[in-house]
Formats: C-alpha cells, structure tokens, sequence
C-alpha cells in the first residue's frame, strides 16, 4: 500500500484530488492538512510515501516547507497549483511533476504515471528546485522550531562544513546547505560572496579597510568584521560603486 | 509671437494634453483590470471540485463568479456610489467564502452615510482581495477580515484590517496591490495621502479616504 498525504489551504482542492485517487486501490490518503507546519508534523509522523503539495499556503510556501523536510523522509511528491510565476521552468526539469489547477482525470493519471516511472527527488533536487525560486526569506528549523527570517534581517552567511550559519538580529542560526546554494537562491545585488566561506547584505557594511597585503576587511554597522578576499574585493567595488 | 505660431502651440499644447490623458487613462484602465489568476484558476478548481460532490453548489459559483468577472470588465469611467461597489465585493467574499471555508470570516460594518458617497470603481475590492491574501498567507490561524466604512468630514473613509503573525516576513507579492491602490488614487485625485497603512503586533489595518464633493 502506498500512504499518501494531501497538502493544500482550499479543502475542496483537496477533495478533488482524493476523488481522482479513488480508481487507485493501491493508495490510501493517510492525512490531510491545510499548511506546511501541520504537514511537516504529518510527514514526520506517518512516513508518506507520496505526498500532494500546494505551492501557495499559509504562512510557509510548499516549497520552503520541502526544504525543512530531513533528506531521508523525503516522500515522492507531485506539486498541485494555479499559477506559479517563476517554478514552472524548474518543475520541468526536475524529478517531480505539477499539476496544473484545476486539472483533469487524465492528466492526473499521467503525473500517477510518471510518478512510478521516474526515479525519486532527492533533497539536492530540492534545492535545484528552490534555488530557482528567489525569496525574500529564509526558513528554516531551530530546535524543533521553525523561523522564518527576512533577508534584510540577515548580516552574513558563513560557511561551516555541510552548514552555513545565518547571522541575523535575533541570532546565529544554522542550516544544512551550502553556502554555493545560496549564492544562487539569494538577490545578487544583495548579497555578495566576499570570500570563499562567507556571503554579506551589502546594506550592512560600513566601511572597508585594507587587511594584510592582498585581503581586506568588511566592518558591518553592527561592529562584525569580515575578510574580504581579492575577488571578493573586485566584486564590492562593481555592486557599490567604488 | 505670430497669431498662427500661437495657433499651432495650442494645437499642439492639446494635442499633448489629449495624448497624457489618454495615457493617463489607459493606466488606470489596465491598473483597474489586474485580476488575479491565482483567484481565477483556484475558483475554477474549486467549481471542479464541486460538479460531482455538489452540482448545484457548483451552478451556483459559476453564476457568481461570471457575474464578478462581468463587474471587473465594466469599462465606465464615472464615479460610482458605495452601495453598488459594496455588492461587487460581496460576490467576491461570496466565492472567497466558498474556497476556504471556515478559516475566513469577514465583518462588514458600515455606516447607513456611507451608502451613496461616491468612490471610483473597483477600488474596494482589490482592497479587500489584499487584506484577504495578507490574512490567509500570514497565519495558519482562522482570520477575521474586520471592514468599516463612514463618512468623515468630506471623505468616504473605508478601513480593512487583517490579522497577521508577527514572526512571518510577508510572502512575496502581498504588498503588490496596495501599490496598484495608491497609484490609481494619485492618477485621479493627484494625492497620495489617500490611503494609509497600519501595522500593530497582530493586525494589519489599511485606510482608504475618498475625498467628496460637497
């Protein structure tokens, strides 16, 4: 038997899809749920093996949600939307597919069809899938909490080991991707790669200051000092004009 | 100067006028007309939806939903009195109401004075449209649309609040509207004072003024 959770904030959303999964026999809608929070509750507990994911929902998008699902939980998933203004391109290349609203019985069967057909998304799929969908936010899990982090909230990103730490007004937060992740997913005209382990907010930094004889050192308006490397100088000079 | 060199700079002077009005006024056209698709397809999909569970819940959204969609295609420039805007936006809440069932509650509080004061058209409820995503995309909590409208010395004063979760950074595209809103006010009135917005720990409120003619 294959379990499956159905995710969206429009109960009659969800009604359709579990009317188009009565002719599988095989599988059996074990959860449903109106946003992301519950659902990464439901994930955890009950182990879909396939889930049913709205792009637009309460609070945490499904894709930011994908994101806080750990690697070796992640369930087949099948994106059910109206309308997606940047992700249809990176939905089509990707392991997964999307179901455009309202669709039909055929189509369905099409996406149930290539679901048994094409290999697993992977968590690195994910992030392929999420880096192409530039925010204006991160989130991510503390403790079991989940925070959602406006970038202009956040001072730099460090690289550390298959982390990076977020350094923001309310702390110093880690998450389990890399910092090369971020140079995609994040505003380019925002955030700069000043060196190999770090990514600044532009807004933050008040002056730059020569360091050692080939580096230099970012001070931030709240006092942090970070090491800027020769490219990295090269790249502040074109973004802020100087 | 000549009297046909002042012939033709006027010629020509209204000529530009005609030329920034017509512009003017193809912008507040397509500003007016920014229906969104999310709410198009999503409707769509919950008429799906209901065909088998529902038909005549279904007959009954298609009706409702033609008759909003006819309201936003009306191309009439006039002003027009509240009254008539307000039953635009109860079709709007009617088909809202329909797709997320309990989770969103609307209040409509509203003045018997406000009734005739004139507004242009379709303004409310791209109003409404925002406080609603606003609403429903801040907090996975049950939300409570709060609107009062009154006449205040020489204004229609209309003012929609919406519950929002302090720690939730906005999802993209929910302040879009409002920018629309207040750019169409500035073309018509030549203001931008006309709509203000509130924030307060768990409630968003945004106040729209629309000045009357005594």
């Amino acid at each position: 038997m294959i379990k499956a959770i159905i995710i969206d904030d429009e109960p009659l959303s969800i009604s359709v899809t579990k009317e188009y999964l009565q002719h599988y026999r095989d599988i059996e809608v074990v959860g449903e749920c109106n946003d992301g929070f519950r659902a990464l509750k439901m994930i955890a507990e009950l182990k879909p093996d396939l889930i049913f994911l709205d792009v637009q929902m309460p609070k945490i998008t499904g894709l930011e949600m994908l994101e806080l699902i750990d690697a070796d939980e992640l369930p087949a998933i099948i994106f059910t939307t109206a309308f997606e203004e940047y992700a249809l391109k990176a939905f089509e290349n990707n392991a997964v597919d999307y179901l455009l609203k309202p669709y039909s019985q055929e189509r369905f069967d099409l996406a149930m069809e290539r679901l048994r057909s094409r290999p697993r998304m992977k968590q690195n799929d994910v992030q392929q899938l999420t880096s192409s969908h530039s925010s204006s936010r991160i989130v991510l899990r503390d403790n079991g909490q989940i925070r959602i982090i406006a970038l202009k909230d956040i001072r730099f990103i460090e690289a550390d080991d298959d982390y990076v730490k977020i350094y923001c007004s309310e702390g110093v937060f880690m998450k389990k991707v890399t910092l090369k992740y971020y140079e995609n997913a994040l505003p380019s005209e925002l955030f700069l790669r000043v060196h190999r382990s770090t990514m600044v907010n532009v807004n933050y930094i008040t002056r730059i200051e020569p360091y050692e004889k080939t580096s230099h050192l970012a001070i931030l308006s709240t006092g942090d000092k970070l090491q800027v490397s020769k490219s990295g100088y090269q790249l502040l000079k074109e973004v802020l004009g100087i | 100067m000549q009297w046909s060199q002042i012939k033709e700079q006027t010629a020509w002077n209204d000529r530009k006028d005609e030329a920034e009005r017509l512009a003017k006024e193809a912008e507040l056209l397509k500003l007016r007309h920014q229906l969104q698709p999310h709410f198009l397809f999503n409707s769509l999909n919950s008429i799906n939806a209901l065909i088998v569970a529902e038909p005549k819940e279904a007959r009954k959204m298609v009706q409702q939903l033609s008759a909003f969609l006819r309201g936003t295609i009306n191309t009439d420039h006039a002003l027009i009195d509240f009254a008539k805007e307000l039953e635009h936006v109860q079709l709007y809440l009617e088909i809202e109401k329909v797709r997320f069932g309990h989770r969103l509650m609307v209040n409509l509080t509203i003045d018997d004075s406000a009734l005739p004061l004139k507004l242009p058209p379709l303004l409310l409820q791209p109003l409404m449209e925002n406080a609603i995503k606003f609403g429903l995309y801040g907090t996975t909590e049950d939300v409570l649309i709060d609107v009062h409208a009154k006449y205040s010395g020489g204004f229609l004063e209309i003012s929609i609040s919406n519950p929002i979760d302090a720690d939730v950074s906005t999802q993209q595209g929910t302040r879009f509207g409002l920018k629309a809103i207040m750019r169409r006010l500035y073309l018509i009135y030549g203001r931008d004072d006309l709509l203000t917005t509130h924030n307060s720990e768990n409630t968003f409120v945004a106040t729209l003024k629309v000045p009357q003619q005594s």
